[in-house]
C-alpha cells in the first residue's frame, strides 16, 4: 500500500515536472499577447565619425564693419539609436498563417553628440579680417554642436538603406518571439509580413 | 521465543520501508535537479539557436561605420603643424567622406546562466576592423586654385588620414561592438521575460 503510494507520488512528480516543460510549446492567442509590446525597440545604433561645417555670419550693425564671414570645420563622433515602437506592431492570427505589421523605423531618443569635439583646439578655421575682427566664440561652438545633433538625425533619417536595415532586424527580432512562443519548427511557421514605408 | 520473532518481522518490515522511502526521496531529488539542470542548458540552446539565426539574418557580424574626416595637405612637409587651426597654413583642407568595416566573431561568443543571481551572461568577443577605409566623396575646404590633376592625391590623403585617425580612434572598435551589444541586449531582455521573467540579460 504504501510502495504504491510513494510510487504513485513519484510517477506524479515526473509527469508535473514534464508538463511544466511542454506548456509554452504552443501559439495560442494568449502567448500572442505577451507579443503585444509596448515601448521602443531599438534595433540599430549606429556610430558616427562626422566632419561639421559651420558658417559664422558677419555681425550687424557698425561695429560689424569689413568684417569677414568666417567658416569653421571640425571633426565629431556620435551614436544614433533607430528602431520601431513596438506598440503599433500588429499581429493577427489568421487560419494558416499569422500576419504581422512592422511600423516605420524611427529614431529612438536623442543623438548623443560628443561635446567634448566641439572644443575651439580641435577647430579649423578660415582667416579671419585684419581689419575687424569675427572671433569664433564659444557661443559658435553651441551653435556649431546643435548643428551637428540635427544633421546627424537628418542623415539617419535620409539614410534609406540604414532605416530599411532596422526595419529589417526588427522583422527578425519579432519572427524570432513567435518561433520561441510557439516552439513550433521555422518552416512549419507561416508568417506573411508587411512593412509600413 | 514468538514474539521475539514477531519483534524481528516488524523491524525488518520497518527497515524495508525506511530504504523504500530513502530511494524514493533521492530519486525524486535527483529527477528534480536533473530537470533544472537540464533547463539551464536549455536556456544556453535556446539562446544559441536564436542568436545564431539573429546574428545571420541582420549581419550583426559586420557593422559599417561613417567614418568621415579632415585631411590636411603641407604647404611644406619639414616644416608643418598639423595641428594649426588655420586653414590657409595648408596647401589645401580635405573633408572627406569614408567608411569602415568592424567584424565580430560569434562564434567566439560565450553564454553562461547564473541560476543563483538569476542571470543569462552573454559575452561578445571585442571586434575588430576589417580591411582598409573606403573613400568616397570628397570635398575641398579651402584652395579653390587647386588643379584636377591634385584630386588623386587628395583622394590618397583621405584614405591614409582615415586609416591613422582610425587606428589611434579609441571610440572606434567599443562602438562597433556597442552596435551589436544594444540589439542582442535589447533583444534577450525581451525573449527571457516569455521564458522566465525572474531572469535578466546582460550581454558584455
Amino acid at each position: 500500500m504504501k510502495k504504491g503510494f510513494i510510487c504513485g507520488l513519484l510517477v506524479m512528480t515526473i509527469l508535473f515536472i514534464s508538463g511544466c516543460e511542454n506548456s509554452k510549446n504552443e501559439l495560442t492567442t494568449e502567448n500572442i499577447k505577451k507579443l503585444e509590446l509596448t515601448g521602443n525597440l531599438v534595433t540599430y545604433q549606429a556610430y558616427y565619425h562626422n566632419v561639421i561645417e559651420y558658417d559664422k555670419p558677419v555681425g550687424v550693425g557698425i561695429t560689424h564693419l569689413l568684417e569677414k564671414e568666417r567658416k569653421l570645420f571640425a571633426e565629431y563622433t556620435g551614436t544614433i539609436r533607430l528602431g520601431i515602437n513596438l506598440s503599433k506592431v500588429k499581429i493577427e492570427m489568421k487560419k494558416n498563417s499569422i500576419n504581422v505589421f512592422i511600423p516605420k523605423t524611427k529614431i529612438i531618443g536623442e543623438p548623443n553628440v560628443n561635446k567634448d569635439d566641439f572644443d575651439a583646439n580641435n577647430f579649423i578655421e578660415s582667416k579671419d579680417s585684419w581689419i575687424n575682427s569675427n572671433p569664433i566664440t564659444a557661443d559658435d561652438s553651441a551653435s556649431a554642436f546643435d548643428k551637428a545633433q540635427k544633421e546627424m538625425k537628418e542623415v539617419a533619417m535620409n539614410d534609406e538603406e540604414l532605416l530599411s536595415q532596422a526595419q529589417q532586424r526588427a522583422k527578425i527580432l519579432i519572427e524570432e518571439k513567435i518561433i520561441q512562443l510557439s516552439g513550433l519548427n521555422r518552416k512549419d511557421l507561416k508568417i506573411m509580413w508587411e512593412y509600413e514605408q | 521465543m514468538r514474539e521475539d520473532n514477531k519483534l524481528e518481522i516488524i523491524k525488518r518490515m520497518n527497515r524495508r520501508n525506511i530504504i523504500t522511502i530513502v530511494v524514493c526521496i533521492l530519486l525524486i531529488v535527483l529527477i528534480i535537479s536533473f530537470f533544472s539542470n537540464n533547463r539551464d542548458g536549455k536556456v544556453k540552446t535556446q539562446i544559441k539557436t536564436t542568436l545564431d539565426s539573429i546574428v545571420e539574418k541582420s549581419d550583426l557580424e559586420t557593422a559599417n561605420i561613417t567614418y568621415n574626416v579632415i585631411a590636411k595637405k603641407c604647404k611644406n612637409e619639414s616644416n608643418c603643424d598639423k595641428n594649426s587651426n588655420n586653414i590657409d597654413d595648408f596647401k589645401y583642407v580635405v573633408s572627406c567622406k569614408g567608411t569602415i568595416t568592424a567584424g565580430i566573431d560569434f562564434k567566439k561568443v560565450n553564454i553562461e546562466v547564473d541560476e543563483k543571481n538569476k542571470k543569462v551572461i552573454i559575452t561578445m568577443p571585442e571586434a575588430t576592423i576589417k580591411g582598409e577605409p573606403n573613400i568616397g566623396s570628397i570635398k575641398f575646404l579651402n584652395g579653390k586654385d587647386l588643379k584636377a590633376a591634385e584630386l588623386p592625391d587628395a583622394r590618397k590623403l583621405c584614405q591614409e588620414t582615415a586609416k591613422e585617425k582610425s587606428e589611434k580612434d579609441n571610440k572606434l572598435i567599443p562602438a562597433a561592438k556597442e552596435q551589436a551589444r544594444v540589439v542582442l541586449e535589447e533583444f534577450y531582455g525581451q525573449w527571457i521575460k516569455v521564458y522566465d521573467s525572474s531572469y535578466t540579460v546582460v550581454v558584455k
